[in-house]
C-alpha cells in the first residue's frame, strides 16, 4: 500500500475514534489524564506501525480497543501503583454526599476513585465488559486467559466496586 | 439515589468536558517516526545479518546433523544464554492439532479445539491459559500478517515481533485438506528458539478437523 493512502487513513481513523479510545483510557487509568493520555498515544503509533495488519483484520477498531487494553496491562506489569487522589477539600458528610454525587463532577471522581482501588486487570476487565459491552468470551481472548478467570475478576471488580460507591451509589444486580 | 446501572456509570466517568482537543497530525507524526525507526533498525540487522550468517550457518548444520561435541553445545547457547530449542522428530496429537516436530524438553499444557499450549518442562506456571513464556498454537480466522515475510519448505511465514517484547508470533496458511485459514504460532522471546527452529516447528504442524478458530 502506499505511504500516503495508509497516511489518509490512518488519520481518518484518528479522527473518528481517538476519542472513544482516550474514554476508555480515562477510566482505564482511573482518571490519570497525563496516563491516558500516553496510553494513546502509545496504541495509535503501533496502529500505525501495523496500519497493513490493521486494515486486513476487518475490525480496526476491535484492534484498536485490544491494542490500548495491551498497552495498559504492560504498563501495569511495569508500574502498578495506587494514587491517591488530591481533592481541594475534605470529603463531605455522607448525608451531603448523597446529595452532591447528583452532580456529575462529583459521581465522575467517586466512580474513577473506585475504579483506582482496582488491580488493572480486574479494571480493564470491568472496562472491556461494561463499558465496551464486549462478551466473556471476547474479554477472555483480548485479557489472554480463560473466561472463568474473565467472570471471577469481574465479580471482584463488582464487588468492590459496590462496597467503594454505597450508599451514594447503589448498582444494580448485574445477571 | 435509584440503583444504577454500572454501564452508564463508566460512561459518566469516562466523558470528558469537551477539553479533549486533538491533533490527529500529532498522531501521525509519532507513528511515522516509529515506523522509521523500525525500518533502520531493520537495514541495520541486515547488514549485521549478512556478517554473522556464516556462524548461523555453522549452528544450524550442527544442530540439524545431532551434533553433541562440548564444542556444538557451546555454539547452540543463544546470545542470551539460554540453550538453543532442538526439534526431535516425535509425532504427537494434541487438540485439534498433529505436531511432527517437538521441542525436547517442552510438553503439552492445555489442549482443546481452539488452542494446545506447550510449557518448558518444570515451568512453575502450570495453568493451560496462561501464555507467557509457552508456545500456544492456535487457528486464526485472520489473514496472516507479520512485520516481515519469510519462506521456508516452498510456504510462505509472516513473522510478528512486535508482542510486546515477550513473545514473536508466525503465521502461515494452512495446507489443502487441512481446515481453510491461518495457523498461527506464538514463541516466547529470550526462550532459545531460533527463526530457522520456529519456522521448522510451525511447517510440522498439521491443523486437524475440529480445530476452532480464535477471533480477534
Amino acid at each position: 500500500m502506499r505511504a500516503t493512502d495508509r497516511d489518509a487513513e490512518f488519520v481518518e481513523f484518528v479522527a473518528e475514534h481517538r476519542p472513544v479510545l482516550m474514554q476508555a483510557a480515562r477510566l482505564l487509568t482511573a482518571g490519570d489524564h497525563a496516563q491516558a493520555e500516553d496510553l494513546v498515544q502509545t496504541t495509535l503509533t503501533k496502529l500505525y506501525v501495523q496500519w497493513p495488519k490493521v486494515r486486513r483484520s476487518d475490525n480496526p477498531v476491535g484492534y484498536a480497543r485490544r491494542s490500548l487494553t495491551h498497552v495498559f496491562i504492560d504498563e501495569g506489569r511495569r508500574a502498578f501503583r495506587s494514587r491517591e487522589r488530591v481533592v481541594a477539600e475534605p470529603p463531605a458528610p455522607d448525608a451531603r454526599r448523597e446529595e452532591q454525587v447528583a452532580d456529575d463532577h462529583e459521581l465522575r471522581a467517586s466512580v474513577l476513585d473506585a475504579l483506582g482501588g482496582l488491580p488493572p486487570r480486574q479494571r480493564a476487565a470491568v472496562v472491556l465488559r461494561h463499558w465496551f459491552d464486549l462478551d466473556v468470551d471476547q474479554t477472555a481472548r483480548i485479557l489472554n486467559c480463560s473466561t472463568g478467570t474473565v467472570k471471577s475478576q469481574t465479580a471482584k471488580a463488582l464487588r468492590h466496586l459496590r462496597a467503594s460507591l454505597e450508599p451514594a451509589v447503589t448498582l444494580k444486580e448485574i445477571p | 439515589m435509584n440503583d444504577t446501572d454500572l454501564n452508564d456509570l463508566l460512561h459518566t466517568a469516562g466523558r470528558t468536558d469537551g477539553t479533549d482537543s486533538f491533533d490527529a497530525r500529532a498522531d501521525l507524526a509519532r507513528g511515522r517516526r516509529a515506523l522509521a525507526r523500525i525500518r533502520r533498525r531493520r537495514v541495520a540487522g541486515g547488514v549485521l545479518g549478512l556478517a554473522v550468517a556464516g556462524v548461523i550457518g555453522t549452528t544450524a548444520v550442527r544442530e540439524y546433523a545431532g551434533d553433541d561435541t562440548p564444542t556444538a553445545r557451546q555454539e547452540q547457547q543463544s546470545s542470551s544464554g539460554v540453550e538453543a530449542v532442538r526439534l526431535v522428530s516425535q509425532p504427537l496429537d494434541a487438540g485439534s492439532y498433529r505436531f511432527g516436530k517437538v521441542p525436547d524438553g517442552w510438553s503439552v499444557q492445555g489442549e482443546n479445539a481452539f488452542r494446545v499450549t506447550i510449557a518448558k518442562d518444570g515451568d512453575p506456571d502450570t495453568h493451560p491459559d496462561s501464555f507467557i513464556g509457552k508456545l500456544v498454537i492456535m487457528l486464526d480466522s485472520n489473514a496472516p500478517a507479520g512485520d516481515e515475510v519469510t519462506h521456508h519448505n516452498g510456504r510462505e511465514f509472516w513473522v510478528n515481533s512486535d508482542g510486546g517484547g515477550d513473545h514473536t508470533s508466525i503465521s502461515t496458511l494452512t495446507r489443502d485438506g487441512e481446515p481453510a485459514g491461518t495457523i498461527l504460532v506464538q514463541f516466547p522471546n529470550d526462550a532459545g528458539w531460533a527463526k530457522l527452529t520456529m519456522l521448522e516447528f510451525l511447517d510440522s504442524v498439521e491443523v486437524l478437523e475440529g480445530a476452532q478458530p480464535s477471533v480477534g
